[in-house]
């Protein structure tokens, strides 16, 4: 009805709570508001008032649990292939493959925030976002998390989720590196990425030395997780998945960071790679929007 | 529904006891201003309408009552005077049957003719028949009786002059004229009578 | 195809607040109400107009009826009166011949006699003329406007008399 309200609100647990408001009437949207929170309780009662003003408002979430991933197929049989427990997990089936998540997460989830209406796996987003679909790696970045989802034909076979800031001892892993080689050394597996570190080496060090510094300043080395991050990825994809070669790398990222990332990715592994900011909880709400509507 | 431009304005929230009362006062306007409106255009028309309508009717009952009155008072007294002149009424509508006529007078005379003369019409809506009559008569008494036996008889009739009187012998010779009176239209009348 | 990628389905959702809820309801209820009244009394006009239509049909038939119970007693008191007036006429020729009879006096012995609306005949025979003239002729001439009177002399020195009245008036013509 045209007089109607309907208010969408997603947020995202990081280091806080980052939340968005949009309020539609019919298809127009009338507000839009961003919030952040310290405290759960903040974002407890800002919900708890929203729910009170109008009626009609829907609260997504996309969870970050590392037990969820993706499965081409929602069949019992293919579940238990793979060793997981049918029925210890919930399955949102999507024709020929499925998402699915730790029952005991997800009603973790729900016993936190008993409001919600949606709660996503992350890999919603970039299967929503998703076009070409065929032998490509996509990647979303996130403040705390990397999201990786692979297609191999039009299906995503392959997921993985980490977390970034886990510990200490990994930031200063990253941190610690002084050598792009020494990465180099571990993560090579065949003699044609000697060639390729040859070239890299060809490069002018300093530049490399000042992306580095560049990376270092921005006291993330985030840059440097996303690229070992993928070359972790597609060495356990080739390694379980598919022998299929991809071609494509994209990244979705949620939080900002610089472009050229796809340049150095694309230098490192040597498969084409596009970078694209997007507004994950924006596009929560889409698909929130959309599945009300 | 016609989309309607509202210029967004933003309603102030005053909240007492976590009741909106910006909210709830517009509502009740609204409740207000349409109770308002369906009483002027809605109910009072109504109750117009109807008060119109229960007052001719009322007047119409009236007026139909008063007419019932004067309808029953009408058929009873129309009732009433057909039982009183009940026999008069079935004396109009017989036709004259001369032999019933020579067994009645032969009480008082002995009849030795009678003979139909001219019908005509009287006052639109009866018959009158004469008869010439020759009788013998004892004496006038006889004629005297004869003509108050006249009112009891089932034919209404009337004696007419030329009356002519004559000795004959111990007798007398009686000459006269009777009419007889009925109804026109005999059966017109009693189809229109059944329809009543 | 929309995609619902999410975990869980999400909770129904009122349209409505709790309080415009109650308002709507109120609101809605009353204008029922409101419109029910009207309705109610628009139909109870209508059927006061329809029995108003009705009553005026029948007071219609009633005069009609009434015309026509009048018309029948006229009619009966038309025939009334003609009765009336044929047996009082009757009696009026029966009193008249009466009264004829007994004018006639002793020593005169009628033989016959006719009499008609405005005439009046009589045979007879008569001792003398005298006794006529004196008996007989006085109130003859009183009742009738002319009598003339034509007497025979019979073999025994009587008189058969033969006597002719008129009335001028027709008032005995009915």
């Amino acid at each position: 009805m045209w007089f109607i309200k309907r208010n969408f609100i997603s947020f995202i647990e990081e280091e806080k709570f980052k939340l968005l408001k949009e309020v539609f009437k019919k298809d127009k949207i009338i507000e839009k508001e961003t919030k952040e929170f310290e405290k759960k309780e903040e974002l407890d009662s800002f919900v708890k008032e929203e729910l009170d003003e109008i009626p009609q408002t829907y609260i997504s979430t996309i969870t970050f649990t590392l037990n969820q991933g993706v499965m081409d197929s929602c069949s019992k049989q293919k579940y238990l292939e793979h060793e997981i427990d049918y029925d210890n997990v919930k399955i949102v089936c999507l024709g020929n493959y499925s998402f699915y998540i730790s029952l005991f997460d997800l009603q973790k989830i729900r016993k936190d925030y008993p409001y919600l209406d949606f709660i996503y796996p992350p890999f919603a987003i970039i299967d929503y976002l998703a076009k070409e679909k065929e032998n490509i790696f996509y990647v979303l970045i996130f403040e705390k998390y990397l999201v990786v989802l692979a297609y191999e034909k039009w299906i995503p076979i392959f997921s993985d989720i980490i977390e970034t800031k886990e510990s200490e001892e990994n930031l200063e892993n990253v941190e610690d590196i002084e050598d792009i080689e020494d990465i180099e050394e571990i993560d090579t597996i065949d003699d044609l990425s000697e060639d390729i570190t040859e070239d890299i080496d060809a490069i002018d060090e300093e530049e490399l030395e000042e992306k580095l510094e560049e990376i270092e300043n921005k006291a993330t080395g985030i840059e440097a997780k996303i690229l070992q991050f993928i070359q972790d990825s597609l060495k356990e994809y080739y390694a379980n998945y598919s022998s299929d070669f991809i071609e494509k790398i994209i990244l979705f990222d949620t939080i900002g960071i610089d472009e050229k990332i796809a340049n150095i990715i694309e230098e490192e592994v040597l498969i084409e790679c596009t970078y694209k900011k997007i507004d994950a909880l924006e596009i929560i709400n889409r698909i929130s929007r959309e599945s009300v509507l | 529904m016609k989309k309607i431009k509202i210029p967004q304005i933003k309603i102030p929230k005053i909240k007492i006891y976590g009741i909106d009362v910006i909210k709830n006062f517009l509502f009740l306007t609204l409740f207000i201003f349409l109770t308002l409106l369906m009483i002027a255009f809605i109910i009072a028309p109504s109750i117009k309408y109807f008060k119109k309508n229960q007052k001719t009717y009322y007047e119409t009952k009236n007026e139909f009552l008063q007419t019932k009155a004067i309808y029953d008072r009408t058929l009873k007294s129309l009732n009433q005077l057909k039982r009183k002149d009940a026999k008069i009424i079935a004396a109009f509508r017989r036709e004259f049957d001369k032999k019933n006529f020579i067994n009645f007078a032969s009480k008082f005379m002995k009849v030795t003719n009678i003979e139909k003369n001219e019908t005509k019409i009287y006052k639109n809506d009866f018959l009158t028949t004469i008869y010439f009559v020759n009788a013998l008569i004892k004496s006038p008494k006889n004629f005297y009786d004869f003509i108050d036996a006249l009112k009891n008889y089932k034919y209404i009739l009337k004696v007419y002059f030329p009356i002519n009187f004559e000795k004959n012998g111990n007798l007398i010779d009686l000459k006269l004229k009777i009419e007889h009176y009925r109804l026109k239209n005999l059966k017109a009348l009693k189809a229109e009578v059944k329809a009543h | 195809m929309k995609a619902y990628y999410s975990f869980i389905k999400p909770k129904k959702k009122p349209l409505f607040k709790e309080d415009t809820k109650l308002w709507l309801i109120f609101i809605s209820i009353s204008m029922f109400l409101y419109l029910s009244f009207g309705a109610f009394l628009l139909i109870k006009a209508y059927i006061f107009k329809k029995e108003t239509n009705e009553l005026k049909q029948q007071i219609i038939s009633l005069n009609e009826q009434i015309k026509e119970l009048n018309l029948q007693k006229e009619f009966i008191l038309k025939q009334e009166t003609i009765y009336t007036d044929i047996m009082t006429k009757n009696q009026l020729v029966k009193q008249q011949i009466r009264n004829l009879l007994d004018l006639i006096p002793d020593p005169i012995t009628l033989e016959k006699f006719y009499i008609d609306h405005n005439k009046l005949i009589i045979y007879g025979i008569t001792p003398t003329k005298d006794v006529y003239n004196l008996l007989m002729l006085p109130p003859l001439e009183s009742i009738f406007d002319k009598t003339t009177t034509y007497f025979y002399e019979l073999p025994n020195g009587w008189y058969r008399f033969k006597s002719i009245n008129y009335l001028k008036s027709e008032n005995e013509k009915d």
